[in-house]
């Protein structure tokens, strides 16, 4: 299989009073098409900070970062963000939903931003709410929908721009467990169905269990995630 | 606008406070516009009114009056201009008081000489010719009659018959009147003959006014040219126009302030746009054109607000003029200078994270 997502000694650290707090050191990841990787970790640890990286949300200290084979560590904010539109799709903790824009129109924002518009794309807005079940809450604005409804609304929002990549960064940290494994589920089975990589970070079971390759984020570094910790 | 317009639709509440003070700055605006045109008006509709296109005054007079006084040669110079028609006229400001008592009137006395085309063509003159005083219609409502009897320059001198009525116009917001140009001379100057305070000119186009200025001695402005030297005029326009700069400024903060906090607010919106791939221009576009739509709407409604209290206004003893390109005017500047304030928070958005949507630290 080929990378979908690679990151080569991906380096990144805060100031931390007088001195730098190393969040990744020197990382070595690759997701290859159509694999799910899990990133477990306490909180704090590091997990958002590579979902950033990984979606080019920032640039790293040091390390080069390749998206569907474009190496994006030095590209400028407005290239990166044409890359992330063409080859990411993001899932955020809480959703992260526009509060104005109804289930619809939250899909639909994302195609207008790659400028796309038309029937066609409603008519494929559509097509993925049902596909997370919300056909009957396409109207809807967000502080209409429960917390799960909301965060399937973020799952269709990211398949829309039809990405190479799917981040997903705590998706069901603002769950309870039985809610938590549904949208679990409904996150890895879109993205298997349609042959999307997929990295996930999260410290809730669900999501890690039922991921291809499961990594631990500890003191910067990625590994294998010990017996102890489970 | 996709979010723009939706944002608008539904949260609504949150634009009605900008969209009032702009509202009302408009309205506010576009009644000072009314009332700087209506003192416009009032103060030149003399001038206005008159049937020429240019004046000549002697050299830095600077269009006023007062501090031009031109001779006979002048006129002759202008006179010799092919196709050009020239009159001397005399202008000054004078006390009436009636024959008998009464209460006296000021006047802008206007010395006209009788045959020229400014008498030929002004209301009220035309006729068996200029020969006592022609007052401005208006102070019929101060109790002038025709027929009544006027002396101006004190107890001894000469009454003026009262032959007739013509538009109701003002000088540097005094009546006007009209008498014969010897006797206006006679009151300016004490003796008929010889002297005026300008040339009242009709010129055809392509007049080469600055040469025939050098060779006749005088110093040639526009009519509408001519208003800056009213009496006033050029303190008034001053004054509303500083006010209206004021009433920018102030709409200008207002909406920059706004635009100001919205993108404060908006700060994790502007993030999850720009992780979804949304670049700084896309995001200030569409906040400006929200920005914009909400200025235009409250404009709009500020100035028809505005526009009806001139009109309702308009024929009372406050001077308002509604001069609809004024008020347009006045309004797309409005507008300009909101969407100026709101562009000034470009900066503020480009410095948007993308990251900040993850909750991850920039």
């Amino acid at each position: 299989m080929s990378a979908a997502l690679a990151l080569r000694g991906v380096t990144v650290g805060v100031p931390d009073g007088g001195g730098v707090r190393i969040l990744l050191d020197a990382v070595e990841l690759e997701v290859a098409v159509g694999e799910v990787v899990a990133i477990a970790g306490a909180s704090g640890s590091g997990k958002s900070t590579l979902l950033a990286v990984a979606g080019l949300l920032r640039r790293p200290d040091a390390g080069e970062v390749e998206v569907a084979g474009i190496a994006g560590a030095g590209l400028s904010e407005r290239r990166r963000g044409a890359i992330r539109s063409e080859h990411v799709g993001i899932v955020f903790q809480s959703a992260n939903l526009l509060p104005s824009l109804t289930s619809l129109e939250q899909l639909e924002m994302v195609a207008r931003i790659r400028g796309e518009r038309g029937a066609g794309v409603r008519a494929r807005a559509r097509k993925l709410l049902a596909e997370v079940g919300l056909e009957a809450h396409a109207d809807q604005l967000p502080s209409e929908l429960s917390g799960g409804e909301r965060q399937r609304v973020g799952i269709a929002r990211a398949l829309m721009s039809r990405p190479s990549l799917l981040l997903a960064d705590e998706p069901t940290a603002a769950l309870d467990a039985s809610l938590s494994a549904e949208i679990a589920a409904l996150l890895v089975a879109t993205t298997r169905e349609r042959g999307i990589a997929c990295l996930l970070a999260s410290h809730d079971e669900a999501p890690l269990a039922s991921a291809d390759r499961r990594l631990e984020l500890f003191d910067g570094a990625l590994r294998e995630p010990s017996p102890l910790r489970g | 606008m996709f979010l723009a317009l939706r944002d608008l639709r539904r949260g609504w509440r949150r634009f009605a406070l900008v969209g009032l003070v702009v509202g009302l700055v408009a309205m506010l605006s576009t009644v000072l516009t009314g009332l700087a045109d209506g003192l416009v008006r009032d103060g030149t509709s003399g001038l206005r009114a008159l049937p020429i296109t240019h004046l000549a005054f002697a050299p830095h007079s600077e269009a006023v009056f007062s501090r031009s006084t031109l001779d006979e040669r002048a006129l002759r110079r202008w006179r010799a201009v092919p196709g050009a028609e020239a009159t001397p006229i005399g202008v000054s400001f004078v006390n009436a008081a009636p024959v008998g008592g009464g209460r006296s009137i000021d006047l802008a006395l206007f010395g006209v000489r009788n045959g020229s085309f400014l008498a030929r063509e002004s209301e009220g003159i035309h006729g068996s010719g200029l020969n006592g005083i022609v007052l401005s219609s208006e102070l019929r409502e101060e109790g002038a009659r025709l027929g009544g009897r006027y002396r101006i320059g004190g107890p001894t001198a000469a009454a003026l018959r009262v032959q007739g009525f013509t538009f109701g116009g003002s000088y540097g917001h005094v009546s006007i009147a009209f008498v014969p140009l010897s006797t206006w001379q006679r009151i300016a100057y004490g003796s008929p003959g010889g002297r005026f305070s300008a040339i009242a000119l009709r010129l055809p186009p392509g007049v080469d006014v600055a040469a025939v200025d050098r060779a006749a001695g005088t110093e040639t402005k526009t009519k509408e040219a001519a208003y800056d030297g009213s009496p006033g005029f050029s303190a008034e326009t001053a004054t509303m126009t500083l006010i209206r700069a004021f009433l920018l400024l102030i709409s200008a903060l207002v909406v920059g302030a706004f635009f100001t906090v919205l993108t404060v607010q908006r700060t994790q919106q502007i993030g999850l746009l720009k992780a979804l791939g949304a670049s700084s221009w896309f995001v200030l576009r569409d906040g400006v054109g929200q920005v914009a739509m909400v200025i235009l709407a409250a404009t709009a409604v500020g100035a028809a607000g505005g526009t009806a209290v001139i009109a309702a206004l308009d024929g009372g003893s406050v001077p308002v003029a509604l001069l609809p390109g004024n008020i347009l005017t006045g309004s797309a500047l409005l507008v300009a200078a909101g969407i100026g304030a709101s562009l000034a928070c470009f900066r503020r958005i480009t410095r948007v994270e993308p990251v900040i949507s993850l909750g991850a630290q920039p």
